[in-house]
C-alpha cells in the first residue's frame, strides 16, 4: 500500500512542472477556446430572435433598478409603473428586475465587461454612476432626449451631477435630499423649542448637551458598513466653499486637500465624538441601524433621506413627533447654508439595441401620472420642475422642497472619486472614533487616497480634469 | 475488598474504564473525575456549534417587540407570524426547486467525471498522467472571483447567462478538481490483482470500474458527494452574478437578498435564515447514517 | 488493442473538456489583461505597470497581511481538532451526539452564518450580554468594530465552521486504525500519551497533511464571504483580505486591470503554497503508515 511509488521523482519534477505550468495552461486555452466557438455557433443565433419571442414579438425591455431600502416601496412602483407602461401600447415589453446593494455595481459591472445585459441600468448618481460613463459603457441621454425638454423639465443641481462633456447621461430617477429630522417629543423632554432647531455650531452643540442629559443619545450612528463617511462629509464638508469648482479642485489637480477650508469640518465632526454626542456602538452597527435608533426613539437626531424622514413621519406621529434641521453652520462659504439633494439616476447602456424605446421610457416616468404614484408609494420625489408642492402631504417634505428652491443644491460625495472615499473618509472618520484617532490623521489618509487615486486611475484622472460643470 | 477484587476478575470485561486491578473508591473518584473532565470540552464545543443556532432560531419565533427587549432569552411567547411572512414573500419554493435542480445536476455529473477521470489517472499507465493531473489540481485554489469577468464573458458568448446551466458547468469545473484527488488517492491504493482478475474475466475498462472499482470505493464516493452537495448548495457569488432574474435565483442568492431588504427585522430575517437552513439540515441529519457507516472504512489515505 | 490505448484520455475527456472550459480560457484572459496596462487618452500599453502599482499600495499589502493572519487558524484547528476526534473515539458518553453536531456547521450557508454572527458579535449584542450574564463581564469587547480585534472574530467564525470537517476527518481515520496495535503497546506499558505519539498520529499524518494543505487553500481563496458579510473590510480597512481587494477594484473602483494584476498573485501564491504542501507531502510520506 505504498504510494510513494507514485510520487517517486517528487520534488525536482514538482517544482519544473509548476513552472511550465502557464505554458500547459496555454495548451488548454486553445482547447478551451475551440470547444468555445464551437459551442457559440449554435448559441448567439437564436438568441436575438428568442428574446423578442418570450415578449410576444414586442420589443423587450430590460431594467436593473434599486432603491426599495432607501424609499421602501420603491419597488411595488416599478412593478405598477412597468404593468401600466406594458398595458398602454403595445411596442414594448418592459421588464424590471430589482437589484440587492450587493449585486447593483458587480452585476453591471460584469454584464458590461462581457457587452450584455440590461438596457436601462440604475446606479447611484453623480461620480458613482460617471465612473462608468468613463469606462465607455453606457450611452448619453442627451444624445436621445431633446436638450429642450431636459432643461425643461429637469431640474439644473439633479442635471449637473451627471453631466459631463457636454452630455447629459444620467436621467435623475428619484432624489433624496439629505436632511437631519429630529424628535420633536424628545426635544421638549430636554427643554429646546422643538420648533426652533439650532442653526449656528454653538447652538447645536448646546442642544445637544441638553439632549444628552436626557439620557438618549444625541445622534445616531452606524458605520460599520463604511457608508457614513460619506453622509458626514456631505453634510458637513463643504462649508467653507463658495462654489462646487473650489470643492472638486483637489481632484482636478493643483490643489491640496488642506488648510481649514477644506478641513475644518473634521475637527467639528471630532467634537461630536469626543463631548459623547453619538451612541457608543457606532463602529458595530451599519448605516441603517444607526438610523433605525431614531423611530425606537434611542436617538434624537439622526442622518437621513427624505423618503425615509417622510416614512418616519408617516409612523412616528406626524408633525407633533417628527421635524427636520438643516446640517448647522460653523463655515464662512456660500455653500455653508445649502441643501444636498442627490439624484440616482437610470441610464441608457452603450450596448442596448433599443436605446430610443429606452429613453421612452424614462419620459414616460417623468409624466405627472407617475410622480405622483412614486411619492404616493413610496415617499420619493422625482427631480422634475413639474412636480407639485400640492402633492405633498407631510409637513418635513413641504419644508424640504422649500429649501430646495430656495437654496443652493450640493452634495459632496456626488463629485469626489470614489475611492478617496473608501480609502480616505471613510478610514480616516473611523479612525476618530478610536482612542489614538486624530485629526491629522484623518487628513493624511484623505490625501493620500486622493494621490493613490491619480495614481492608480490616470483615465479616470484625466476624465475628471476635464470636467466642465453645468452650474 | 477482596471480595470486590475477586468478583471484578470474574466478572466480563464490560468497560475498560471500570475494571482495573482493584476499584477502590479513590480510583473510582479519579475515573469519575476523568471521566467527567473529558465532557468539558465536547460539552463547550457543542456550546458554542450550538449557540448560534438558538440565536436563530429562538429570535425567528420572537415578535418585533420581545426582540427588542431581549434579544438573548427564549421566546417566552413564541409566534410564527415571522414565518408566515417570510415564506409568502415570494418565490421562496422556486428558489428551492432551483437549488435542488442545480444541486443534483452538478453533483452527479461532477462525481461521475471526476470518478472516470481519477480512475484513468490511478490504475492506467499513458503519456501526460502525471502531468494532467499536476496541472489540474492548482485549480482548486483559485478563488471564483478571479475569473468571475472572462467566465461571465464566456456563458455570454455561450448564450447561457441567466440560465441554471451557466452554474452548473462552472459548479462541475470548480469541483473537480478537489473530487478526482480524493478519488484517485483511494483509487492509487486499490488493489492490483482485483483488477487483474477482472481484466482476465473479461471485463472491458468500464465495467471494471462499475463492476469492482466502485462498490468497493462507497467511502470516498460518500465523502465526495457530500463535500460537493454542500458547496453547491451553499456556493453564493457565482449564482449570485450568473443568475439574475427571480426565476432562476437560488435559495442562498434569495436569501442575500432577503437580507439586505430586511436587515433591520431581525426576527423576519431570521425566520428566512431557518426556513433557508432546514433543508440542509435535514439533508445532512439524515445522510448521516451513510456518512457515518461510509467513512468508517477510512478516508484520505 | 487501439481502443485500449485510447480509454484513459476517453475517461479522462469529460473532466478536461469542463475544466478547459472553465479554467483554462478564463486564466489565461485573467494573465492577459494585468499585463495590459491603461494609460492616458484610452491607449494601453503591455508591461509590468499594474504590478508596481498595487505593490506601492499599503492596502495591498494588509490585506495578504490578513491572509496570513488566517493561516495562523490552522495549527489550532489541527490541534483542536485531534482533541476533540480523540474525545469522541474513546467513546465518552454522547459521543454520537457530539460527533452529529461537531459537523453541523459544515453544512450551514455562509451568508447564514455571517449574518448571524454579525448581530451576535455586536457590541450591545448577545454574547456580550451573555458574557456579562455568567460573571464574565470583563470579556467583553467590540468583537467586530474594533479594527485590531475585527479580523480574529472573522477568523473565529471561519474556525467554528471549518473545524467540524477537520473533525469528522481525524476522527474517521482514527476509527480505521488497527486496535490490536494500542493493546500491543498497552502491553509494551506505553501510556496513552506514547500511544498516540507513536501509533495514532503517524497514522494520522496523511489526514493532517491533507486537511492542512486544503485550509491553506481555503484561506488563501475562499474566505471572501466571511468579510464580505461580516465586516466590508472594515473597520478602517482592517480586515481586507485579498478577494476582496481584487473585487473592490473589479467592481467598485472600475479598476479590472489592477484586480487581474492582483488576481495573478492571487494565483501565484496559491501555486507556491501547493508546491511546498506537495513537497510536504513525500515528507509526511516517510514517517506516515
Amino acid at each position: 500500500m505504498n504510494s510513494t511509488s507514485h510520487t517517486d521523482s517528487g520534488d525536482a519534477r514538482e517544482s519544473r512542472l509548476v513552472r511550465r505550468e502557464f505554458l500547459r495552461n496555454t495548451g488548454g486555452a486553445g482547447l478551451g477556446m475551440a470547444l468555445a466557438s464551437l459551442l457559440a455557433a449554435c448559441g448567439s443565433s437564436s438568441k436575438t430572435s428568442s428574446a423578442s419571442a418570450a415578449s410576444g414579438g414586442r420589443t423587450p425591455l430590460l431594467i436593473w433598478y434599486w432603491g426599495e431600502q432607501e424609499a421602501p416601496g420603491m419597488q411595488k412602483f416599478m412593478e405598477q409603473a412597468v404593468a401600466r407602461y406594458n398595458a398602454q401600447q403595445k411596442r414594448v415589453k418592459v421588464t424590471a428586475v430589482l437589484q440587492s446593494s450587493d449585486t447593483l455595481y458587480s452585476a453591471f459591472a460584469t454584464a458590461a465587461q462581457a457587452g450584455k445585459g440590461p438596457d436601462i441600468q440604475y446606479l447611484w448618481g453623480g461620480t458613482q454612476a460617471l465612473v462608468d460613463v468613463w469606462l465607455g459603457y453606457l450611452a448619453p441621454l442627451s444624445d436621445y432626449i431633446d436638450e429642450s425638454w431636459l432643461n425643461a423639465n429637469i431640474p439644473q443641481g439633479a442635471r449637473s451631477q451627471t453631466y459631463w462633456d457636454g452630455k447629459q447621461w444620467g436621467m435623475p430617477f428619484y432624489q433624496i435630499g439629505t436632511a437631519l429630522p429630529y424628535n420633536k417629543k424628545l426635544f421638549r423632554a430636554a427643554k429646546l423649542d422643538p420648533e426652533q432647531p439650532p442653526t449656528t455650531w454653538s447652538d447645536f452643540m448646546a442642544a445637544l448637551e441638553k439632549l444628552k442629559g436626557t439620557g438618549v443619545s444625541p445622534i445616531g450612528l452606524g458605520f460599520k458598513d463604511q457608508f457614513l463617511g460619506g453622509w458626514l462629509i456631505s453634510y458637513f464638508g463643504q462649508q467653507n466653499f463658495n462654489s462646487i469648482a473650489e470643492a472638486i479642485a483637489p481632484f482636478k489637480g493643483g490643489t491640496a486637500y488642506a488648510g481649514p477650508t477644506y478641513t475644518e469640518w473634521i475637527s467639528r465632526v471630532k467634537d461630536l465624538v469626543d463631548n459623547g454626542f453619538s451612541n457608543n456602538d457606532v463602529l458595530s452597527i451599519n448605516l441603517y441601524q444607526g438610523q433605525n435608533l431614531f423611530p425606537t426613539r434611542k436617538a434624537a437626531i439622526v442622518t437621513s433621506v427624505q423618503p425615509q424622514i417622510t416614512s418616519f413621519y408617516r409612523t412616528m406621529g406626524g408633525a407633533d413627533t417628527v421635524g427636520v434641521m438643516l446640517p448647522p453652520a460653523f463655515g464662512t462659504g456660500t455653500l455653508a447654508r445649502s441643501f444636498g439633494v442627490p439624484a440616482q439616476v437610470l441610464l441608457i447602456t452603450k450596448f442596448s439595441s433599443h436605446k430610443e424605446e429606452a429613453a421612452e421610457f424614462l419620459k414616460f416616468l417623468h409624466t405627472p401620472e407617475m410622480m405622483q404614484l412614486m411619492y404616493k408609494v413610496s415617499g420619493a420625489i422625482t427631480p422634475d420642475n413639474k412636480f407639485d408642492q400640492a402633492w405633498l402631504d407631510t409637513e418635513t417634505d413641504k419644508t424640504m422642497l422649500g429649501w430646495q428652491k430656495s437654496l443652493p443644491d450640493f452634495w459632496y460625495q456626488y463629485y469626489y472619486p470614489l475611492q478617496f472615499e473608501t480609502n480616505g473618509v471613510d478610514p480616516g472618520l473611523q479612525k476618530l472614533w478610536e482612542p489614538n484617532g486624530s485629526v491629522a490623521g484623518a487628513v493624511s489618509s484623505m490625501q493620500s487616497a486622493i494621490q493613490q487615486w491619480k495614481n492608480q486611475s490616470p483615465a479616470q484622472a484625466q476624465a475628471y480634469s476635464s470636467w466642465q460643470l453645468l452650474a | 475488598m477482596i471480595a470486590q477484587a475477586s468478583t471484578a476478575s470474574t466478572e466480563p470485561r464490560i468497560h475498560r474504564a471500570v475494571v482495573r486491578r482493584g476499584t477502590s473508591r479513590r480510583q473510582r473518584a479519579r475515573r469519575l473525575a476523568w471521566q467527567v473532565l473529558r465532557q468539558i470540552p465536547l460539552l463547550a464545543m457543542a456550546v458554542v456549534v450550538l449557540f448560534p443556532l438558538y440565536f436563530m432560531v429562538s429570535n425567528s419565533l420572537k415578535s418585533d417587540q420581545a426582540f427588542a427587549a431581549n434579544a438573548l432569552e427564549p421566546a417566552t411567547s413564541p409566534t410564527l407570524s415571522k414565518y408566515g411572512h417570510a415564506l409568502t414573500t415570494g418565490g421562496l419554493a422556486r428558489f428551492f426547486l432551483n437549488s435542488t435542480i442545480i444541486t443534483v445536476v452538478s453533483v452527479t455529473v461532477a462525481t461521475m467525471a471526476a470518478a472516470l477521470a481519477a480512475y484513468a489517472l490511478a490504475t492506467m499507465h499513458f503519456r501526460g498522467r502525471e502531468t494532467i493531473f499536476r496541472v489540474m489540481l492548482p485549480a482548486m485554489a483559485i478563488p471564483s472571483i478571479v475569473l468571475l469577468v472572462p467566465q461571465f464573458r464566456l456563458m455570454t458568448h455561450l448564450g447561457l447567462v441567466n440560465t441554471r446551466w451557466s452554474v452548473i458547468i462552472l459548479y462541475i469545473g470548480v469541483m473537480l478538481p478537489l473530487s478526482i484527488y480524493l478519488f484517485r488517492n483511494v483509487f492509487l491504493a486499490f488493489p492490483r490483482e482485483l483488477l487483474d482478475a477482472a481484466a482476465i474475466d473479461g471485463c472491458g475498462v468500464l465495467s471494471t470500474f462499475w463492476r469492482v472499482v466502485v462498490p468497493a470505493s462507497r467511502p470516498v464516493i460518500v465523502t465526495t458527494l457530500l463535500v460537493n452537495t454542500v458547496f453547491a448548495w451553499n456556493e453564493l457569488l457565482l449564482a449570485l452574478v450568473f443568475l439574475q432574474s427571480q426565476q432562476q435565483r437560488t435559495l442562498v442568492v434569495g436569501l442575500t437578498v432577503f437580507s439586505s431588504l430586511y436587515s433591520l427585522d431581525v426576527p423576519e430575517l431570521m425566520a428566512g435564515m431557518t426556513l433557508a437552513t432546514i433543508p440542509i439540515v435535514a439533508f445532512y441529519l439524515f445522510g448521516q447514517r451513510y456518512l457515518v457507516r461510509g467513512l468508517m472504512s477510512g478516508v484520505g489515505r | 488493442m487501439r481502443t485500449k490505448r485510447l480509454a484513459p484520455y476517453a475517461l479522462l475527456a469529460p473532466a478536461m473538456a469542463l475544466l478547459a472550459l472553465v479554467f483554462a480560457y478564463p486564466v489565461v484572459a485573467v494573465v492577459n489583461q494585468s499585463l495590459s496596462v491603461p494609460g492616458l487618452f484610452g491607449v494601453t500599453h503591455r508591461g509590468f505597470g499594474n504590478f508596481s502599482i498595487i505593490f506601492k499600495d499599503p492596502l495591498f499589502w494588509s490585506s495578504l497581511e490578513n491572509n496570513l493572519k488566517l493561516f495562523l487558524t490552522i495549527p489550532f484547528m489541527v490541534i483542536v481538532g485531534l482533541l476533540i476526534a480523540s474525545l469522541l473515539y474513546s467513546r465518552t458518553s454522547g459521543w454520537r451526539i457530539y460527533r452529529s453536531l461537531a459537523f453541523l456547521p459544515y453544512v450551514l450557508a455562509v451568508p447564514v452564518i455571517g449574518v448571524v454572527f454579525s448581530y451576535m458579535l455586536e457590541k450591545d449584542g448577545v454574547l456580550n450580554e451573555a458574557l456579562s450574564s455568567v460573571g464574565l463581564g470583563f470579556l467583553r469587547h467590540d468583537w467586530l468594530g474594533n479594527p485590531s480585534l475585527a479580523i480574529w472574530s472573522v477568523a473565529a467564525v471561519i474556525v467554528w465552521q471549518q473545524l467540524g470537517f477537520a473533525i469528522v476527518l481525524f476522527l474517521s481515520r482514527m476509527i480505521a486504525i488497527d486496535e490490536s496495535l494500542y493493546d500491543a503497546a498497552k502491553v509494551d506499558g506505553a501510556n496513552s500519551f506514547q500511544r498516540f505519539l507513536y501509533i495514532t498520529l503517524p497514522q494520522l499524518a496523511r489526514v493532517i497533511e491533507f486537511f492542512v494543505a486544503i485550509s491553506f487553500i481555503n484561506m488563501l481563496s475562499w474566505v471572501f464571504s466571511y468579510i464580505y458579510v461580516m465586516t466590508g473590510g472594515g473597520p478602517v480597512q482592517k480586515t481586507y483580505v485579498l478577494e476582496l481587494y481584487v473585487y473592490e477594484d473589479a467592481f467598485r473602483n472600475g479598476l479590472s486591470n489592477l484586480a487581474s494584476a492582483a488576481s495573478v498573485v492571487i494565483l501565484t501564491v496559491a501555486t507556491i503554497v501547493l508546491a511546498f504542501q506537495a513537497v510536504v507531502r513525500t515528507r509526511v510520506d516517510r514517517i506516515a503508515v
